[in-house]
């Protein structure tokens, strides 16, 4: 039994719902079932990924078809656009598919036969039965109902015939397809062909528009029926690298809905969670640590020290795959974070007099409107009296600073207070020093620092204060991203590597990137809090951590299930060579991941989108938790664009707002999206109804 | 029979499906962009590339310090030659030129960067079989502005693309000198050998004058793929660094001194071709003043009915019809 049946294998089929319909059934001259993700279900995410397979197949086959999958989707659109704007076709042929092809990719008549071939038996391979619907027609032919496929579907009736039959329906009345009779259920029409006109049908489908409402308004009773619906995804381009996601999610899905009633399950959002860990996680984490394998043996490397908190979930993957192998690189998490080290550095590039622009930039940075007070909080160790100047310079006491409002006003307080920042900075810079200097970190012959990326400020402060007691000290970095603003500290950071995208790519691809970090940084987190300062305690440096109960929390219910599902994940893979999903070694490469980011932070599904936007995230080295998407729609629309900036998903957060917008709110969100993701294809803003 | 087209690449059988890039990078003392210019080369998806890398007159010690870090990533692929004094950028590029092996060249300068795509795209391109008619391939890209600051570089801003064009047309470059940025133009190795060096008798336009040799053997195939980056530094008024401002007037300078070249190369082995250079050039004159002439009639057509047409236009129009009808008589 492969991976995917096995999961199906696990249905409890849902007895109640059956027996609804049979008895709805008594009472109907027919019952009509549409076919994809109501009879039968694909083993992928989205029903396009076939095409990756294609592609993949043919690749496999030493044939010239790189590219193949965007140019079948593309030949499918233009056979669309041309039976409609030509002869008023309301669907079209598989053949009328394969004729548009070469316009799209340098294949022969022979390629294209062999790809079309190749297309069937990828289909035939990826269907399965879903096991209500068939035990429902069992019942049908047993009660003597009669029962017929209606589907707006371009594959070959007779190969739909035989796949029917083969996944085990039998007896139907009439195999009804919209490539057949040009006329599709979404307008409506193909409930006034003979087969199907003046009977009283109950049809049931998963698809709301039209398998239910479009159905009733030609007088036909409906059934929504969601438990093998799949919601296609488009959030990259498509090829052969979106398949290790788009399969082991798809079979984590279907794990997820072994319980009829999963979707009012106490444990759900636990077992979501779980389930993209599976899935997501495996290929992300996975990719990143054998790429780290790779890339640690070429720039001998004898010591990684995995940085908090993002390096908490990358080290226990690390020790995981690097398990029963020769690898002799130790490795080591250190307690730090941007505060301690920034300010322990900013002793080093400050002076009594003057704080250095860095520092400046560091001290001041905030994300939203923020109260003076607050900022300086955050720093602590703070003497009373830079309180009472920064009552005089700003009137009140909670006067706020915004973006760029106030800010060259607060640099120069902090100029004006440099002589007892420099104290603090102190404070801190002896703190981190001893903890290094206990860590040996600048002992080792090649350290690698590993962390998510994005500036490389970690790994600058990290080596000028190792550069303190060891001038000639070295280390590299490696990360899964690296923003524009890393290519101006490179000189001071020393090497960075990125597994994923780096600072050289095109902006419109970096502000896609930007998309998934926040979601991706508290999924990777520790579950202590962030290293806000050190004590020597026992004749140790201990870092002093800050405990939030609510972080705590979250981790708790949304983190720590993401991250068992990683290291399960993985545990399988080094113990039986696979996953339970059927994940293997060399599906985790970078460019699968890279491809799993995208699909997972531009195109989530709605259920993804409500599970990642309950995660609330620190972006400041202050780590104030502020929520992922705020579910709530602002009152006036012309707020919205205010509220969105606040946000860096702001695909999650737009589509969040699209789940309960009324029609009128709807039509402002489209706007607001034309307007503001105009750095998304067209192929990724459909999942918006734009393009 | 007489025939013209095609003969790009002609008689030109060197054309290789290798995959090997040599890149020639010249730095001098600007350790802060080297190092990024090295990132951009080490993440390129195509890892199959040599770098020479040229110390043109810069502290070695500081350069091979810098290195030191880098040395592990780069493996064999890097060959460093330290000149002890400042060479034109041309006799630095030829030095490193003369070293190269491989199926491509190309100029990578320290403070230029690439998409991580360039190599792979650009590569793919050259090789493909209905491109073997193509001497070189560029792409399009973008500039940024930036500034330096310490220890760290600073982004200002960018600016669009370069001055693209889907077809690189041999009398466009003739005309307009050289609008191909060296970071985004990667040639055959087979004809960068044909072409020679780079003329070290141009302090400036040596770029133009290489491509134009360039196409004298074979067209240059364009990628519309934003995914070269030329970086200018720029001070904190926003004006290009002082070497900018020297290189403009140079460069007016050069270009009248290459184009007098260029003509005497023409008529070397045919004086007498001289009448036909003046015919030509008294043809295209006459073309330009009538349409100069042209334009000038429609220009004063518009002016005039602008002026009727505007409100003061129409008073004033109205005050002189209605002297004329009145006060005249």
């Amino acid at each position: 039994m492969t991976g995917f049946l096995s999961a199906l294998a696990k249905w409890t089929p849902d007895q109640n719902w059956i027996d609804q319909m049979l008895q709805r059934a008594h009472m109907k001259d027919l019952v009509t079932f549409d076919i994809f993700d109501t009879c039968l279900t694909r083993n992928t995410d989205s029903p396009v990924d076939i095409f990756a397979q294609v592609e993949k197949h043919l690749l496999l086959e030493n044939k010239k078809a790189a590219g193949f999958a965007q140019a079948r989707e593309n030949a499918e659109i233009a056979a669309r656009q041309s039976a409609c704007e030509h002869n008023h076709l309301e669907d079209i042929t598989f053949e009328e598919i394969y004729v548009q092809l070469p316009r799209f990719i340098n294949f022969s008549e022979e390629e294209t036969e062999a790809a079309k071939d190749i297309e069937l038996k990828m289909e035939q391979q990826a269907l399965f039965p879903v096991c209500d619907i068939l035990r429902l027609t069992e019942k049908l032919n047993e009660a003597n109902i009669a029962y017929s496929f209606v589907s707006d579907m371009y594959l070959p009736k007779e190969f739909l015939q035989k796949i029917l039959t083969d996944n085990g329906y039998c007896k139907w009345k009439d195999l009804i397809i919209s490539g057949d009779c040009r006329k599709t259920k979404a307008s409506g029409t193909i409930w006034n062909i003979k087969e199907l006109k003046d009977k009283k049908i109950l049809h049931i489908g998963d698809n709301y528009r039209s398998d239910i409402t479009i159905p009733q308004k030609y007088g036909i009773e409906t059934q929504f029926y969601a438990r093998a619906h799949c919601q296609p995804r488009a959030g990259c381009k498509l090829s052969p690298a979106v398949l290790p996601f788009s399969i082991s999610h798809r079979y984590e899905e279907i794990i997820l809905r072994t319980n009829p009633d999963f979707s009012s399950d106490p444990e759900h959002d636990w077992k979501r969670m779980y389930a993209l860990g599976q899935s997501f996680g495996v290929v992300q984490v996975g990719a990143f640590v054998l790429w780290l394998i790779e890339r640690s043996r070429t720039n001998n490397i004898t010591h990684l020290a995995f940085c908090a908190r993002d390096g908490w979930l990358m080290r226990k993957a690390w020790h995981i795959l690097t398990q029963d192998t020769n690898i002799s690189i130790t490795d080591s998490y250190l307690y730090v974070s941007r505060k301690v080290l920034t300010l322990g550095a900013g002793y080093l590039t400050c002076t009594p007099e003057k704080i250095s622009p860095v520092m400046l930039d560091f001290l001041s940075q905030h994300m939203y409107a923020t109260p003076v007070a607050a900022i300086l909080d955050r720093i602590k160790s703070l003497d009373p009296t830079i309180y009472e100047d920064a009552r005089k310079i700003f009137s009140a006491p909670d006067a706020y600073v915004r973006k760029n409002d106030n800010l060259k006003k607060l640099k120069e307080f902090f100029s004006r207070n440099s002589k007892k920042f420099y104290k603090v900075f102190q404070k801190y810079n002896n703190e981190i020093i001893g903890y290094f200097t206990q860590e040996k970190l600048y002992e080792y012959k090649r350290l690698g620092i590993v962390d998510m990326g994005w500036n490389g400020t970690m790994q600058r402060a990290v080596r000028q204060l190792c550069k303190q007691i060891t001038p000639d000290f070295s280390c590299m970095g490696f990360y899964y991203g690296l923003w524009d603003s890393a290519s101006g500290n490179r000189y001071m950071t020393g090497p960075m590597e990125s597994a994923f995208f780096s600072e050289f790519d095109q902006n419109n691809d970096m502000r896609k990137n930007i998309q998934g970090i926040d979601v991706i940084e508290e999924l990777h987190s520790a579950p202590g809090g962030s290293t806000s300062a050190f004590k020597y305690e026992a004749g140790r440096w201990q870092p002093v951590t800050v405990e939030s109960p609510q972080e705590r929390e979250q981790f708790e219910r949304l983190i720590d299930p993401f991250q068992k599902g990683v290291l399960d994940g993985l545990s399988e893979l080094v113990k039986y060579g696979q996953t339970r999903a059927g994940l293997q070694k060399s599906d985790l490469t970078t460019q699968n991941a890279f491809h799993a980011y995208r699909l997972l932070f531009l195109s989530p599904t709605t259920d993804e989108v409500k599970v990642l936007s309950k995660i609330a995230h620190g972006a400041l080295f202050d780590h104030n938790l502020t929520a992922l998407c705020d579910a709530r729609i602002p009152a006036r629309p012309k707020d919205y664009q205010n509220v969105m900036w606040n946000y860096t998903w702001t695909v999650g957060l737009l589509r969040q707002w699209l789940i309960q917008a009324s029609p009128s709110q709807k039509d402002a969100i489209h706007e607001l999206t034309k307007q503001h993701l105009g750095f998304l294809e067209k192929r990724e803003l459909r999942q918006f109804n734009i393009g | 029979m007489i025939s013209f087209f095609p003969n790009s690449m002609e008689g030109f059988t060197a054309v290789s499906d290798g995959e090997c890039v040599a890149i020639i990078m010249r730095t001098c003392n600007r350790p802060v962009l080297l190092v990024r210019a090295l990132a951009s080369v080490l993440q390129q998806t195509h890892q199959n590339w040599h770098l020479y890398l040229v110390n043109n007159g810069g502290d070695k010690p500081t350069l091979e310090n810098v290195l030191t870090d880098y040395r592990s990533a780069f493996g064999e692929r890097l060959s460093v030659t330290h000149y002890e004094t400042n060479h034109s950028m041309e006799a630095a590029a030829n030095g490193a030129l003369k070293q190269t092996k491989g199926d491509f060249v190309i100029i990578h300068d320290d403070g230029d960067t690439w998409h991580p795509s360039f190599l792979q795209k650009t590569t793919a391109f050259l090789n493909a079989p209905e491109n073997h008619r193509y001497a070189a391939v560029t792409t399009n890209g973008e500039t940024v502005y930036e500034q330096l600051e310490a220890d760290r570089i600073i982004e200002k801003y960018r600016k669009g693309q370069f001055f693209f064009q889907q077809h690189i047309s041999f009398s466009e470059l003739l005309f307009t000198n050289n609008n191909i940025p060296p970071i985004s133009f990667l040639i055959r190795k087979s004809v960068a050998d044909a072409v020679g060096s780079f003329n070290v008798d141009l302090p400036i336009l040596s770029d133009w004058d290489y491509i134009l040799r360039v196409i004298q053997i074979g067209d240059i195939g364009t990628l519309d793929d934003v995914i070269a980056r030329h970086h200018q530094r720029i001070n904190e008024n926003g004006i290009h660094d002082d070497m900018s401002a020297f290189r403009e007037e140079q460069h007016g300078k050069y270009n009248v001194l290459y184009t007098n070249a260029l003509i005497r190369a023409f008529l070397k082995s045919d004086p007498g071709t001289i009448g036909l250079l003046r015919l030509i050039m008294l043809k295209g004159d006459e073309k330009i003043n009538a349409l100069l002439q042209q334009n000038q009639i429609r220009f004063d057509e518009l002016k005039t009915q602008i002026k009727r047409n505007s409100f003061f236009g129409k008073i004033k129009f109205e005050l002189k019809r209605l002297k004329k009808k009145y006060l005249v008589k």
